[in-house]
């Protein structure tokens, strides 16, 4: 009996420290965000919400909607950074149905004429968009719309 | 927010599933916070079954047909349930505790409710745009909502014809539950949102919460009760699970739901929790693929425990809980044999278990080590619940009932089990462990929290009132 008295207490003892340490860690949620970030979560669009999570993407975003048809592909060139690749995937998740590939490093001139070709054997729109990447764009293309920092271009 | 979409969504699986935790034998009057957590499962299960059969059947994806679908559903289990009106399986004893601790356990219900909202709001800023539930679970639901047949969307879509084009969906072999309750808000809306579908999955954040809270007040008291409801909603994988869309919540949810009807079955020996635990193992099952192994240990236990039970109708107990899982496990293999889905973790290399046998040596200290630091010792990831579960198989010093030693091996398993997915993985271990390993142990929680508040119930019970019975309820059939 003694030995289960000591144990009940332990338990007891335990679960008021758990209970106390867990109070501590979920009292810090209210303060992780402030009133105007909950009434922005309550009350904002899609689209408002949609480019916040995009950044400074969110124009490349809303030219692809515009500018591409749902079984479009889009070459994404970009340099290839923790936030340049995150916003792609990002974008990549909204923009479905249509397909993205990134490239993040440029092409020589032969491989661009093959990835050109590779694309006409597709038989669906391409397009190119560059994220301020520099990379040679094929000659074979057509602006399509330009924003801040993308242009955005179509494949013949 | 199209929050019509949101409120049928929610609304219309909920009716249905009232009804089916009715027919099963629940009486969510006398226990409504175990009504509502149950309904909440079921009607997940019965809005699957209706998402599947149009996909599957080639039906319109409208709102009407699944509205239509669901109501009736609703609608059939209701009478079921009326015409069933016999002994139901109440609530267990409420501890006669005085009123203030009843008013301390209420507070702190209503208080980790709220903050599970706040959660889900603050989620809310942020469009389903990264992790799982952007690459595998709305992804799919984006595929199957716009090919509206398995065939169309699966053959044509998730199949990548482009090269270097990431794929659509990561992961197509995974169980269907989640995705299709991100489909059932785009059927409701008409269109693919961005945010509102992973609302139906956060809310089994609060589903549980009531459960738990049905659960714990009966076994351990209203005060160890909010203790550990407190201590439970503080671990990092709880709060983690209920912000997103992704299924580890489901998996939570589902295996605590299965092993308090595995504990109520045997303490009142009702059928109902023998019913209810099976559609909680379909629900594992059809969440994801750990939660078919959670399921198979969880299903186990059961079985073990109605074949050995001296109530009558065994085979009918031990048939209610392997039925429905079995169902969603043949669902899931169905799909993935016809359109040739394959694990990563079952296909890569060589057999599983020979990939343990091979990698015990190098990683098993290795993923011991990482378990024991980050999870059995880190207050923040587990609350230590390790600890206290281990009483329940020492028996000279607290007395338990056999369903908590058997749901006590089950976790023990459980936990075994996903230590030695990681020793056998073909991925590189640190980055597996980095992105799954204390997901995967948080699915285990709430299971790990019911079991110690069942140890801790009768160990407080046995010390300070020995006189009083562990059993609430004479056994029922």
């Amino acid at each position: 009996v003694t030995a289960r008295r000591a144990v009940a207490w332990l338990l007891a003892a335990f679960l008021a420290w758990q209970a106390l340490a867990g109070g501590v860690v979920l009292s810090r949620a209210p303060a992780a965000a402030s009133l105007a970030d909950r009434r922005w979560a309550a009350g904002a669009t899609e689209d408002e919400r949609i480019d916040a999570a995009l950044g400074s993407w969110r124009g490349l975003y809303r030219a692809i909607l515009a500018s591409v048809p749902e079984d479009g592909i889009v070459a994404v060139l970009f340099p290839l950074e923790r936030e340049t690749f995150d916003r792609f995937y990002r974008m990549t998740t909204l923009a479905h149905p249509r397909r993205t590939i990134p490239v993040v490093k440029p092409l020589a001139p032969a491989e661009l004429a093959d990835a050109v070709r590779e694309a006409r054997r597709l038989r669906r729109p391409v397009y190119v968009a560059d994220v301020q990447s520099g990379f040679p764009i094929p000659p074979e293309a057509d602006r399509v719309a330009t924003g801040d920092g993308f242009v955005l271009w179509r494949v013949r | 927010m199209d929050l019509a979409a949101v409120v049928l969504a929610l609304a219309a699986p909920l009716l249905a599933g009232a009804a089916i935790a009715a027919a099963a034998g629940l009486r969510p009057a006398a226990d409504p916070l175990a009504g509502a957590a149950w309904a909440s499962l079921a009607g997940a299960l019965a809005a699957g079954a209706v998402l599947t059969a149009c996909l599957a059947l080639g039906l319109p994806l409208s709102a009407w047909t699944v509205n239509a679908a669901l109501a009736g559903i609703a609608a059939l289990f209701a009478i079921l349930a009326w015409r069933r009106r016999g002994p139901a399986a109440a609530p267990l004893q409420r501890a006669a505790a005085p009123a203030w601790q009843n008013g301390i356990f209420s507070a702190v219900v209503v208080l980790l409710v709220a903050l599970a909202c706040d959660r889900m709001l603050l989620a809310a800023k942020t469009p389903i745009v990264g992790d799982d539930e952007a690459f595998i679970w709305s992804a799919r639901a984006k595929v199957l909502f716009r090919a509206g047949t398995f065939d169309a969307a699966f053959r044509g879509e998730t199949a990548e014809s482009t090269p270097a084009a990431p794929d659509v969906v990561a992961h197509k072999d995974y169980p269907l539950l989640d995705s299709l309750l991100h489909l059932l808000v785009f059927v409701d809306a008409g269109r693919v949102t961005h945010v509102e579908n992973r609302i139906p999955i956060q809310v089994f954040g609060v589903a549980a919460i009531l459960l738990m809270a049905s659960a714990l007040r009966r076994t351990a008291g209203p005060l160890a009760g909010a203790a550990l409801l407190v201590a439970w909603q503080s671990e990092w994988g709880t709060r983690d699970a209920a912000r997103t869309g992704m299924a580890d919540g489901m998996v939570a949810f589902g295996l605590a739901a299965a092993i308090d009807c595995l504990l109520r079955e045997d303490e009142s020996g009702a059928r109902a929790w023998s019913r209810l635990g099976g559609l909680a193992l379909a629900f594992l099952a059809w969440s994801k693929h750990e939660g078919a192994v959670l399921a198979a240990l969880t299903g186990a236990a059961a079985v073990a425990q109605a074949l050995r039970s001296e109530r009558g109708g065994r085979l009918a107990r031990a048939a209610a809980w392997l039925v429905p899982p079995a169902a969603a496990v043949a669902i899931t293999w169905a799909i993935n044999a016809r359109f040739g889905f394959r694990n990563d973790l079952v296909h890569a290399g060589g057999p599983p278990w020979v990939r343990f046998v091979e990698g015990l040596p190098a990683r098993g200290p290795a993923v011991l080590g990482a378990f024991w630091r980050e999870w059995a010792i880190a207050a923040d990831a587990s609350r230590l619940m390790a600890f206290p579960l281990v009483l329940a198989f020492v028996p000279r010093l607290v007395r338990v009932p056999r369903s908590v030693v058997l749901a006590a091996a089950v976790v023990v398993a459980a936990i075994l089990v996903h230590l030695a997915v990681f020793v056998a993985t073909p991925n590189d271990l640190a980055q597996h462990w980095e992105t799954a390993g204390l997901r995967v142990l948080g699915q285990l929680g709430p299971a790990i929290a019911l079991v110690v508040g069942a140890v801790a119930g009768a160990a407080f019970r046995t010390a300070w009132c020995p006189t009083r019975s562990t059993r609430a309820d004479p056994p029922r059939r």
